[in-house]
C-alpha cells in the first residue's frame, strides 16, 4: 500500500469553502455548517493531456 | 430568463389587429396569478390554513375514561417553517437540501394545549408542543420558496420555472395525483347491472360515509343499505320516519297523477306487510337491521339509529325530526319516477359536473385526521393505564403522552409508498402518490395535471372512456394515454381551476334572506307547487323559491360583486325545477368573459390597463368582467367563441379557444390541422423527449437524468409554449428536414441522418446516472471502512480512479467493472468485537461497489457528494455522466406523433443539397404523410422555413388563425416567396451522389425534432452463455441479469409446423437446461448415479439393473419431482429410438 496519503479536499455545497475530512468526522462545512460536501475535481487527467501533448 | 409577459407583446403587436378586443393577454395574466399547478397549491394551502384547524377543533378534547376531571384540550394548531433538528440544533430546510441529502421536506406541527393532571388542579397551558412533522408542498404558503423572486430562488438552489406542487419525501419528489370520483352527497339517477332504475346518494360527513340506494324493482320501490338485510319497501321507511299517511307521501312526491300511479304498487306492498303506523314500521325495520354490539345504539333502537345516522347521512336530523330526510327521500323518488317516465331525466355518471377531483390537500387531511385521532386514543389509553395503576412512582403528566413519531412516520410512509389506509372510511387505496417524472420539463408539468380515475381499469364499458362534451375547456381532449387506461386518465386544460371547500353557513343564511322558504314551514303539497323551484345547496335541500331565475341572478350578481366566493356556482335546472348552489371543493371551473346582451364587458381600455400593468387578473374578477363557471352553471349560459360571433342571447365569451387544450397538447403547432389521434400520440411522446429539466438540473443529482446537449426553442412556437416556459427549457432541436426517399434505409418511419449534423451536435445527449454508497455503522460498534486504494497488485487497475479517501474522483473516466468506492465491511456485525479496532484482512472483507455500464463505453464521474443520512451514517452519491451521439436505432419524433428510428447515418457529401447549399439534417420518407394526415407538420415546416428566412418566430397556436395566434399558410407562403423560396416550400435539389438535379422538387424546411429517451445502447443485449436461474437451471431473464432470449410458444409453434425438430431440441434443451438422468426402465422413476460404484441405481427398486441414462431438460426433472411431492407419480416409459 502507498504510505504517502494525500489529504483529499472537499468543497462545501453552500459557501464553497475547502474542507478536509477524517474518516470519523461529521460531514459538515467548518465555515458555514452546511451538511453537503462535494469532492474536488481530479487533477490527474491534466497529466494525461500532457502526455498527448495538447498543453505543452 | 426574467421575461415578464409584457415582452410577448412585441409579437402580439405585430399580429393583425382585430376589431374585437383581444383578450389573449388574460391568459398569461391568469397563469401568473394562478400558476400552472395552482390547484395543488390551493388545496394544500386550504388544508394547512383551514381544514387542519377544523380537524383539531372537532377532536379538541381528550378526557380520561377513569377520571373525567383529567383531560387535555387542544387550543390551537399551527405549522411552522420547514426545519430539521440534528444534534439539538435546528436547521432551516430548503427543498434542494432535502433532495440532495435524502430527507423529508417537512415542518413541525405545533399545538397549544391545556390540561389537567389531577382532579381539582387548575388547568395548565403549554405552547408549542410538537406533535409531528408535516411534509410541506413546494411553493405552498408554508414553503420557503413561496413569494420568492427568481434571484432568491436561484440562491436556494431552486429552478424558477419549477411549478412546485409536490412533496420531497426521503429525497424523492412525490406527487399526490388528482383523483377523480363521483360527487358526494348528490342524487344520481342511474340503472344498475340488472337494468333496474336506481337513485343513489353517497353521503359523506365529518363522522361517517355511507351509501343509500333506492331501487325500482318490478314497479315497486325499495331501499337498499348495507346495514339492512335485503330490500326494504320505501313506504315502510317513510312510515318509520313519521309520514304515516300515504296521501302525504304522494303529495310530497308531486301531484302528477302519473307519479301516484307509479307509487301505487309500493303503497300496496307496504299494506300487504301490515305496516300502517310508525310503530309497526320501526318494528319491521328492527327485524331487518343487522345486529349491533354497541349498547347505546340498542337502547335508541337499531332502526332509528340507522335511519338517523346511516340513511342519507348528509341530511342532518335534529332531535328525531325526520322531516328533512322525508322530503329528501320524496325528492329522490320524484326524480326516479320522472326518470322512469322519461329516460332523458337520467343522470350521466360520466358528466363532468357529476364529478369531483380530490386533490392533495383533501387526501392529506384524511390521513392527518386519522393519525391525529389514533394519537388521541393512544393518549387516553396510556392515561387510563397510568391512572389505574395503584402505585405511581412519578406524577401523571398527560401532556407527556403526546407522541410525535406516529404522525410523522405515518404521513411519511403514506406519501412515500402511496398507500392510503384509513379504517374509518374503509379506505385502502394504493398508488396515490407517484415519483415526479423528471424526464423533461414538460413531462413534469404534464405529470402535475394528470387525473387518475378511481374505477378499476378492466371494465369493458366505453362510456367513461369516451370524450365527454361537458369536458370542453376543463379537461384536455387530446392528452390521454393509449392502451388500457385510454380515456380514463385525463389531464386538466390550461385554464382549469379546481375549487376548494367554502364555508357553507353564510351562504345558507344568504339564501334564506334572498327569499328561500324553509322546508319546515311547508306542507308536502306546497313542495312542488307550480313555478316554485327547490333550492339545493351542496346537495342539501334548503327550501323553495318562488322566483328562481330572479334568485339565481341575484346570487350571480353578488358573486360578481365579490360578496360571496368567486367559485360558488348557481345553476338553475329547468327540467328538475331546482336551483343548485354549489360551494364544495373539487369542482372544475374555468374563467369566462361576461357579456351583457352579447356585448363583452371587457373593452379595449381594460386590456390597455392590463398591458400597462395597472390591472391584474384579479381586478378583472373583482370588477365583474370575468367570472369562474363550473360545468353545471355553464348549462345556463350561451358562450360565444369569439366576440364577433356573439348574439343578443350570449351571456359569456371565451377568453381564448386554445385554452381548451392542456399543457402538453399546447406544444403541438397547428394541432387543429392534424388528425386527432396524432395529437394524442404526441401528448404521450412529448413526455419522453429529452431536453432541459430545470435551471438547476446539474446540481440535482437525480437517479437518472437525460439531457440534450444543445436544446433549442422551437422555430414554430405556440402561445402555450411561451406561457409554460417551454421556450426556456426546450426539449428538441430545429432540424432541416427533407421529405424525400433516400437509400431505402428510411422505410417504415425510419429517418436518414446527416453525419456532419451529428458531429455538430444534433441529437447529442447526456445521460447522468446516480450511484449511491453508504458507510454503515453496525450494532456491535463496528462499521464499514473506506480504505486507501492499492496502487499496485491485482485490483490496482480497477481502483485507478479512486482518491486516497477511497472514493472515485470527479472528472475521472470510468469504465465498466471499475471500483468507485473502496469499501470494506466487517465480517462480524453481530457479536461484540474485542480485538482492536482497525481494518485487517481478518476483521473486514471487501465490499467494493463497481460501475456497470454498457460494455466498451466509457463514462465520466461528474460529481461526488457526501452527506449524512438521518441515522448519521456517511452517504456518498456519485453522478456518472455519459455523453451519447445519435446512432442507428435511436428514436426521434416530431411534434405531430410521427416517431421514427434513425435508419442510417450518411456522410453529408452524399446527401442532397439545394441551390443555396442547404443540406438536410435528416431525411424523412414522404410515406409518413398520406395515412397519418398530419397536415400540421407540413405547416410547421412552411412556417419554420419562413421563420428562419424572415428572422421571426412564427406561431401555430391551436385554433389561432382567427385571432392571429397562428400564422396562416397563405401569409407564410408570401413570406417564402419574398425570400426567394417557392410558395409551396419545395426546393430545387441536387443529388449528393451524382450531382444531378433531382427529378422532383423536394419539400424541405425546419421541423422541431425531439430525441426520445429510448436509445439503442440501453436496450442492446445479446448473450451466448451466461447466468442460470438456480431453481430451473434455465437462462435468466432480462437485460439486467444478462439473460437469454426466450424462444416462446409462438416461435415454438412455427418450428413445429415447419418440422425443424432438431432445432427445437437444440433451443429448448441443449442451449437451455440439459440434464442427465438415470431412469429405471422397470418402475419408470428417476434414479441416481452412484459415483463410488460408477453405476446408476434406482432408489425405488434398490438396484441398478434396469437403468438407462438419458438427457432431459432440468425443468422437466423438476416438474416430475414437484408432482411426486404432490402425490402424483409420473413414470417414464423408455423405448429404443428407430
Amino acid at each position: 500500500m502507498d504510505p504517502q496519503v494525500e489529504p483529499v479536499a472537499y468543497i462545501c455545497g453552500d459557501c464553497g469553502m475547502e474542507n478536509s475530512l477524517k474518516p470519523a468526522d461529521v460531514i459538515q462545512c467548518r465555515e458555514c455548517g452546511y451538511r453537503i460536501l462535494y469532492k474536488k475535481r481530479t487533477r490527474r487527467s491534466k497529466l494525461i493531456l500532457h502526455h498527448i501533448g495538447l498543453f505543452t | 430568463m426574467g421575461e415578464d409577459p409584457i415582452s410577448i407583446d412585441k409579437q402580439f403587436l405585430a399580429a393583425p389587429i382585430s376589431s374585437a378586443v383581444d383578450k389573449f393577454q388574460l391568459v398569461p395574466e391568469f397563469l401568473k396569478v394562478r400558476g400552472l399547478v395552482k390547484q395543488h397549491l390551493d388545496s394544500f394551502n386550504y388544508f394547512i390554513n383551514k381544514s387542519i384547524k377544523r380537524i383539531v377543533q372537532a377532536n379538541h378534547r381528550i378526557t380520561s375514561r377513569i377520571n373525567p376531571d383529567v383531560y387535555l384540550r387542544y387550543l390551537d394548531i399551527s405549522i411552522g417553517d420547514p426545519s430539521i433538528t440534528i444534534d439539538h440544533t435546528t436547521d432551516k430546510l430548503t427543498p434542494q437540501i432535502c433532495r440532495l441529502s435524502g430527507r423529508t421536506y417537512a415542518a413541525p406541527i405545533s399545538v397549544t394545549i391545556e390540561y389537567v393532571n389531577q382532579s381539582g388542579q387548575p388547568p395548565m397551558t403549554r405552547r408549542g408542543v410538537v406533535i409531528g412533522r408535516m411534509p410541506i408542498m413546494l411553493r405552498s404558503c408554508r414553503c420557503v420558496l413561496s413569494g420568492k423572486d427568481e434571484d432568491e430562488l436561484a440562491k436556494l438552489g431552486e429552478c424558477p420555472l419549477d411549478p412546485g406542487g409536490y412533496f420531497v419525501v426521503k429525497g424523492a419528489e412525490k406527487v399526490i395525483q388528482i383523483q377523480e370520483q363521483l360527487s358526494m352527497n348528490r342524487i344520481i339517477i342511474d340503472t344498475d347491472r340488472k337494468k333496474r332504475l336506481t337513485a343513489s346518494v353517497t353521503s359523506i360527513t365529518e363522522m361517517t360515509k355511507s351509501k343509500t340506494t333506492i331501487v325500482m324493482d318490478k314497479g315497486k320501490i325499495y331501499l337498499e343499505i348495507n346495514q339492512f338485510e335485503g330490500k326494504i319497501p320505501i313506504m315502510i321507511v317513510m312510515k318509520a320516519m313519521g309520514i304515516e299517511s300515504d296521501q302525504e307521501v304522494v303529495q310530497m312526491v308531486g301531484r302528477d297523477p302519473r307519479y301516484a300511479d307509479l307509487l301505487l304498487p309500493s303503497i300496496h306492498e307496504c299494506a300487504t306487510e301490515n305496516v300502517f303506523s310508525q310503530q309497526t314500521a320501526i318494528e319491521f325495520l328492527d327485524k331487518k337491521a343487522k345486529t349491533y354490539t354497541n349498547a347505546a345504539i340498542e337502547k335508541q333502537g337499531k332502526s332509528v339509529y340507522l335511519l338517523s345516522r346511516v340513511y342519507l347521512a348528509n341530511v342532518p336530523v335534529r332531535e328525531k325530526d325526520f322531516r328533512a330526510k322525508c322530503i329528501y327521500t320524496a325528492v329522490m323518488l320524484r326524480r326516479m319516477l320522472e326518470a322512469s317516465l322519461n329516460k332523458d331525466a337520467m343522470d350521466d355518471r360520466d358528466y363532468v359536473g357529476n364529478k369531483r377531483l380530490e386533490l392533495s390537500g383533501q387526501l392529506i387531511s384524511l390521513l392527518f385526521e386519522d393519525f391525529f385521532k389514533t394519537m388521541n386514543t393512544e393518549v387516553i389509553r396510556r392515561t387510563d393505564i397510568e391512572l389505574q395503576r395503584s402505585t405511581r412512582s412519578t406524577r401523571l403528566d398527560i401532556s407527556q403522552f403526546i407522541t410525535k413519531n406516529d404522525i410523522t412516520q405515518g404521513l411519511e410512509r403514506s406519501l412515500s409508498t402511496g398507500n392510503w389506509k384509513i379504517k374509518r372510511f374503509g379506505m385502502d387505496s394504493k398508488g396515490m402518490t407517484q415519483v415526479l417524472a423528471r424526464l423533461s420539463y414538460i413531462g413534469t408539468l404534464g405529470f402535475m395535471t394528470k387525473i387518475s380515475p378511481q374505477f378499476e381499469k378492466t371494465r369493458k364499458v366505453s362510456g367513461p372512456r369516451a370524450l365527454q362534451p361537458s369536458q370542453w375547456g376543463m379537461l384536455c381532449p387530446c392528452d390521454t394515454p393509449e392502451g388500457e387506461s385510454c380515456g380514463l386518465v385525463k389531464n386538466l386544460a390550461l385554464m382549469t381551476h379546481v375549487t376548494t371547500d367554502e364555508e357553507g353557513a353564510p351562504l345558507i343564511s344568504l339564501c334564506h334572506s334572498l327569499g328561500v322558504e324553509d322546508l319546515g314551514t311547508m306542507s308536502g303539497e306546497e313542495l312542488h307547487s307550480n313555478n316554485s323551484f327547490l333550492v339545493i345547496f351542496n346537495g342539501l335541500i334548503l327550501g323553495k323559491h318562488r322566483r328562481p331565475r330572479h334568485f339565481a341572478n341575484v346570487m350571480r350578481r353578488l358573486r360578481r360583486a365579490g360578496k360571496i366566493g368567486e367559485f360558488v356556482s348557481v345553476f338553475v335546472n329547468e327540467k328538475q325545477c331546482c336551483v343548485y348552489i354549489a360551494a364544495d371543493g373539487g369542482r372544475v371551473c374555468r374563467p369566462l368573459v361576461i357579456a351583457d346582451k352579447g356585448i363583452s364587458r371587457i373593452k379595449e381600455h381594460h386590456m390597455k390597463e392590463l398591458r400597462d400593468g395597472f390591472r391584474t387578473f384579479n381586478d378583472f374578477l373583482r370588477d365583474g368582467l370575468i367570472e369562474y363557471l363550473d360545468v353545471n352553471e355553464q348549462n345556463n349560459t350561451l358562450i360565444a367563441l369569439y366576440e364577433g360571433e356573439a348574439e343578443p342571447e350570449t351571456t359569456h365569451i371565451e377568453i381564448e379557444p386554445f385554452t381548451i387544450l392542456g399543457i402538453i397538447a399546447g406544444l403541438i403547432p397547428y394541432p387543429h390541422h392534424n388528425q386527432s389521434p396524432r395529437n394524442t400520440y404526441q401528448c404521450a411522446m412529448g413526455k419522453q423527449a429529452m431536453g432541459n429539466i430545470a435551471y438547476n438540473q446539474l446540481s440535482r443529482m437525480d437517479s437518472l437524468l437525460y439531457l440534450l446537449v444543445y436544446p433549442q426553442r422551437p422555430l414554430l412556437t405556440t402561445r402555450t409554449i411561451e406561457l409554460v416556459g417551454f421556450d426556456k427549457l426546450g426539449a428538441g432541436q430545429n432540424a432541416t428536414v427533407a421529405v424525400m426517399s433516400y437509400s431505402g434505409y428510411d422505410i417504415e418511419d425510419a429517418i436518414v441522418m446527416n453525419k456532419s449534423s451529428l458531429d455538430r451536435g444534433f441529437g447529442r445527449c447526456i445521460v447522468m446516472k446516480r450511484l449511491e454508497a453508504i458507510k454503515e455503522k453496525y450494532a456491535n460498534n463496528t462499521s464499514d471502512e473506506l480504505m486507501v486504494p492499492e496502487r499496485e497488485g491485482k485490483e490496482a487497475e480497477r481502483k485507478k480512479i479512486l482518491d486516497y479517501d477511497g472514493l472515485a474522483s470527479p472528472g475521472e473516466i470510468i469504465r465498466p467493472y471499475d471500483i468507485f468506492i473502496n469499501k470494506w465491511s466487517p465480517v462480524n456485525t453481530k457479536d461484540t468485537i474485542t480485538y482492536p479496532l482497525g481494518v485487517t484482512a481478518k476483521s473486514h472483507k471487501p465490499a467494493y461497489q463497481t460501475y456497470k455500464g454498457p460494455e466498451g463505453e466509457t463514462a465520466v464521474v461528474d460529481k461526488v457528494s457526501l452527506f449524512s443520512d438521518k441515522d448519521n451514517n456517511q452517504c456518498y452519491k456519485f453522478l456518472i455522466r455519459h455523453t451519447r451521439r445519435p446512432e442507428v436505432g435511436d428514436k426521434f419524433s416530431s411534434r405531430h406523433g410521427q416517431k421514427g428510428v434513425c435508419g442510417t447515418i450518411i456522410q453529408q457529401e452524399d446527401l442532397p443539397f439545394s441551390e443555396r447549399g442547404i443540406c438536410p439534417d435528416l431525411i424523412m420518407n414522404p410515406h409518413g404523410f398520406p395515412s397519418r394526415m398530419t397536415v400540421g407538420k407540413m405547416i410547421e415546416l412552411l412556417g419554420g422555413k419562413a421563420g428562419v428566412s424572415s428572422g421571426r418566430f412564427h406561431y401555430g397556436s391551436a385554433f389561432g388563425e382567427p385571432s392571429g395566434h397562428a400564422d396562416k399558410v397563405d401569409v407564410i407562403s408570401e413570406t417564402l416567396v419574398k425570400h426567394g423560396f417557392s410558395y409551396s416550400g419545395k426546393d430545387f435539389i441536387y443529388s449528393g451522389i451524382t450531382g444531378c438535379p433531382l427529378q422532383a422538387y423536394i419539400f424541405m424546411g425546419p421541423i422541431y425534432y425531439q430525441k426520445l429517451k429510448h436509445m439503442v445502447i440501453d436496450k442492446m443485449h445479446a448473450r451466448a452463455k451466461g447466468p442460470l436461474v438456480k431453481l430451473t437451471r434455465q437462462p435468466t431473464e432480462g437485460k439486467g441479469r444478462d439473460g437469454g432470449h426466450r424462444l416462446g410458444e409462438m416461435e415454438r409453434d412455427c418450428l413445429i409446423a415447419y418440422g425443424a425438430s432438431m432445432l427445437i431440441y437444440e433451443r429448448l434443451m441443449l442451449s437451455s437446461d440439459p440434464f442427465e438422468v438415470q431412469v429405471c426402465r422397470a418402475c419408470g422413476l428417476l434414479g441416481y448415479f452412484n459415483h463410488k460404484l460408477k453405476i446408476g441405481i434406482c432408489s425405488m427398486c434398490k438396484n441398478g439393473d434396469n437403468i438407462s441414462t438419458m438427457k432431459l431438460p432440468y425443468a422437466c426433472k423438476l416438474l416430475f419431482q414437484e408432482l411426486q411431492a404432490m402425490n402424483v407419480v409420473p413414470r417414464l416409459k423408455l423405448r429404443d429410438s428407430q
